[in-house]
């Protein structure tokens, strides 16, 4: 385990730049915060961002190929432009949260799964380190810990950064994280004394008072949503056409919020953009929450209302993904709860089906 | 009906009004007049209410009454067959008889039950005034004061500094139309300032139409289309939005700065002269853009142009579908 | 100034203006030939998203046109389109939208005349506002 001093971060961060990372980390865009491009400017680590550590792999939209077919016959199409820029150089994601980096593994069943391997997100994923902030105190919408995870929970970080008074602690997790420690640590001297990081081994003393932090910080995360029990009754054949469902639905207004600031929502869409011949096909992000989402060309549509569609949302998450890919598409970061512009909340949902009794 | 005297707006009131609107709801769902009673009962997060629908007498006792209850509950209003009582402020009565006038609710089918407002609190003011990422354990209304208690701290709010921005300027704190009103009307016009409406537009279309148009740009920019501001507007009922429709495609969601101003910019539209300022789509929105302006513009327009202010007349006509010869011409060759 | 000749979207009712400009054409009257003229049934029938969808997809400017007040074929259509384009050109002005891009005229079938007339003060309006970047996508 190393150490070194809260105000060195910045100096961390030019270290990562000038062995020619792109540093990503939380910035802001208007009164929302999002993971973006960071060059010089100070790092603030909020709570947690806005909008989703997700859109770093996954963007909202994104281009897949070009094509042109507007002057000879022949149609050609182009991957390998649109493929490098997915490329990018090498990056690190910094002041990411435990939550959000759990969700990529998750994520990486979807689209980095022995069935099948999206090139786009793949490569992304590979480029990047995962620099993970251990979590401040939990806010009131979170609920990591009921999911599998917690605000010290190291699944999907490469390298852990943990508070203790002035200092961070900072844990190597994976090969990955210690190449980028290595790389980084002749960098660290900076440009000046007033910008420079220093990197040592933590002592006991330290390790004893993160791991008391630690349980104190677990402690306030609230554990009481009765998630793996709302499971159980989820995976039950009949709870299709359960009456809960009217009754959860109610209030819902059918927006995107919740599946578009979900770290682990990762339904698209895929269309062409067409200009006189030639064109992009590109994907973009879609929500189970949109009639839309599921509207046939005849016009039928198989989830005709929002109770069909909010059923969706959480049968998703709590059970076809659970028997797809044995975890919960969700990481309690609470996001949906917070934004949600009707205080539809999903800890509630879940409580609701868990009262009922298992078949 | 709970007669007050003098203008506050006290821990006493708050809680008659409460007590007004539970008791009415817990009358008029026991004499069958109504099959729902949409009201607002305690939210899971602090300062947070949230709409529920009462459908038995017994469950009146839910509904609560304060300065949190944003949501304009009208939203939820054509979904519902059958008669419907609903809680209703100044503002959202407004997009009510604007519903009513649209044909998309008829006004025997809902009985309303109004309440002279006296403005909701602005969340993200809350969470401004007291310093990002700080967190809120509690928050309790009391009298005119908001008592937040988070990590390690416990501070005091006056109400009148986090008030929605469209509150502070509200012209119609009492409802227009109401079958039930609840509270006194004299407490809501309590400290606002109607006259200050336009202050912020006006400010704003002095600046060089270059500005103006990064301004927006810039806000634009951060929108996901999640297209949260359409679902929380009560007046956008359309079956199929226009951003929604694949032929011909109006709005793409590619690299969007474009289409999303198309959006934007449409959707400003087409609440024109219908939009009552509720700011429903402002508290809506996931990254906070500044969608008020805009439609704040579009009223004064309206109201300049036209001399015509949405939802208070229900036996009107709305602004777009009637005329006037003397209407402005003079932009036309 | 364009360097290039402007491209304007003209939408005309056919009840009055389509036919003005093709009084103007028998008339052999001169003017631009900038505008790409489509033909409505009405004024009214022109949603003003038509209007910013031309201005995103690349037209430098755009012309709405119809029947003068009171000569509307389905008696206000003209009326009520009237008041959008109120709303939308204030729109436009106050989102910083340039002046000069939406034009609307109306036109009659007898007046040839003014139809060139307001073909040439579009065309010139536009070509003087330059190379639109607001709204194009």
């Amino acid at each position: 385990m190393l150490k070194m001093a809260k105000t060195d971060l910045d100096a961390f961060v030019d270290a990562l730049t000038e062995a020619s990372y792109v540093v990503l980390a939380p910035i802001e865009e208007g009164e929302a915060t999002k993971f973006g491009v960071v060059d010089g400017e100070r790092i603030r680590i909020p709570r947690l961002s806005t909008r989703p550590l997700k859109e770093l792999f996954f963007p909202q939209d994104e281009s897949l190929l070009s094509f042109d077919c507007s002057g000879t016959p022949d149609t050609s199409i182009d991957m390998s432009g649109v493929l490098a820029s997915a490329g990018i150089s090498p990056r690190v994601a910094l002041g990411v949260r435990p939550c959000d980096a759990r969700s990529l593994v998750l994520l990486d069943n979807v689209f980095a799964s022995d069935d099948y391997r999206d090139p786009y997100y793949t490569l992304r994923r590979e480029k990047t380190v995962i620099v993970t902030f251990a979590c401040p105190l939990p806010g009131v919408a979170c609920f990591c810990e009921s999911t599998g995870g917690g605000p010290y929970d190291e699944t999907g970080s490469d390298v852990f950064f943990m508070e203790v008074a002035d200092s961070y602690l900072v844990k190597v997790i994976s090969e990955k994280g210690k190449g980028l420690l290595q790389e980084v640590s002749p960098l660290l001297e900076g440009s000046s004394p007033e910008r420079s990081c220093i990197l040592h081994e933590a002592d006991d003393e330290d390790i004893q008072a993160v791991m008391e932090a630690k349980a104190v910080r677990e402690q306030s995360v609230n554990t009481g949503v009765p998630v793996e029990a709302a499971v159980a009754i989820l995976g039950q054949v009949d709870v299709f056409g359960d009456s809960a469902w009217e009754e959860v639905h109610k209030k819902c207004l059918g927006c995107a919020v919740c599946t578009y600031l979900c770290p682990t929502c990762h339904c698209f869409d895929i269309g062409d953009e067409v200009t006189g011949g030639s064109g992009e096909r590109i994907r973009n992000w879609d929500s189970c929450m949109f009639p839309l989402f599921t509207l046939h060309a005849s016009g039928h549509n198989p989830r005709p209302s929002r109770k069909e569609r909010f059923r969706q949302r959480v049968m998703h998450k709590f059970n076809y993904f659970v028997e797809n890919n044995d975890c919960m598409a969700c990481v309690g970061c609470g996001r949906c709860v917070r934004n949600c512009p009707v205080n539809l909340d999903i800890r509630q949902v879940l409580a609701a089906f868990a009262g009922r009794e298992l078949a | 009906m709970n007669k007050m005297t003098g203008s506050a707006m006290g821990e006493d009131t708050r809680g008659a009004i409460q007590e007004g609107i539970r008791n009415s709801a817990a009358r008029m769902l026991e004499s069958g007049e109504i099959d729902v009673f949409i009201g607002y009962e305690d939210g899971t997060l602090p300062l947070r209410t949230t709409p529920v629908f009462i459908t038995r007498p017994e469950d009146a006792e839910r509904l609560v009454w304060g300065p949190m209850c944003e949501n304009n509950l009208t939203c939820y209003l054509p979904k519902f067959q059958g008669t419907v009582g609903v809680v209703v402020k100044g503002c959202d009565v407004r997009t009510l008889v604007n519903l009513i006038l649209e044909n998309q609710i008829s006004r025997d089918k809902v009985k309303i039950v109004g309440v002279p407002c006296t403005g909701i609190i602005d969340r993200d003011r809350v969470g401004k005034a007291l310093g990002t990422d700080r967190i809120i354990n509690n928050a309790k209304v009391i009298e005119r004061s908001l008592m937040l208690e988070g990590d390690g701290f416990e501070v005091e709010m006056e109400i009148r500094d986090v008030l929605a921005s469209s509150c502070e300027v509200c012209r119609y704190p009492v409802p227009v139309v109401y079958d039930v009103l609840i509270g006194d009307e004299s407490m809501a016009k309590d400290g606002k300032d109607p006259e200050a409406g336009y202050l912020e537009v006006e400010q704003f279309a002095e600046l060089q139409p270059d500005a103006r148009f990064s301004f927006f740009a810039q806000e634009i920019e951060g929108c996901i289309q999640c297209y949260a501001c359409r679902q929380a507007c009560p007046l956008c009922y359309c079956l199929e939005c226009f951003a929604d429709r694949q032929s011909p495609k109006w709005i793409s969601r590619w690299r969007g700065l474009s289409d999303k101003m198309l959006f934007h910019l449409g959707r400003v539209l087409h609440v024109a002269g219908r939009c009552v300022d509720c700011g429903a789509c402002r508290r809506a929105c996931p990254v906070g853009i500044d969608l008020r302006l805009l439609t704040k513009n579009m009223e004064k327009v309206v109201k300049d142009s036209f001399e015509y202010e949405s939802g208070l007349d229900i036996g009107g006509l709305p602004l777009l579908a009637t005329y006037r010869r003397e209407d402005p011409d003079d932009f036309i060759l | 100034m364009l360097d290039r000749e402007p491209k304007i979207v003209a939408f005309l009712c056919n009840w009055c203006s389509y036919a003005g400009a093709d009084l103007a054409g028998t008339g052999r009257i001169q003017y631009p030939p900038n505008v790409r003229v489509i033909r409505v049934p009405c004024s009214g029938r022109v949603d003003p998203l038509m209007i910013l969808k031309c201005l995103q997809r690349g037209a430098d400017g755009v012309l709405v046109s119809g029947c003068h007040p009171g000569d509307c074929h389905y008696i206000a259509g003209n009326y009520l389109a009237r008041r959008k384009f109120v709303l939308l050109d204030k729109l436009l002005d106050f989102f910083g939208i340039e002046k000069g891009r939406v034009h609307f005229s109306w036109v009659s079938a007898a007046e040839g005349e003014k139809f060139a007339d307001v073909v040439k003060q579009v065309t010139e309006t536009v070509r003087a506002l330059g190379k639109p970047t607001k709204l194009v996508r």
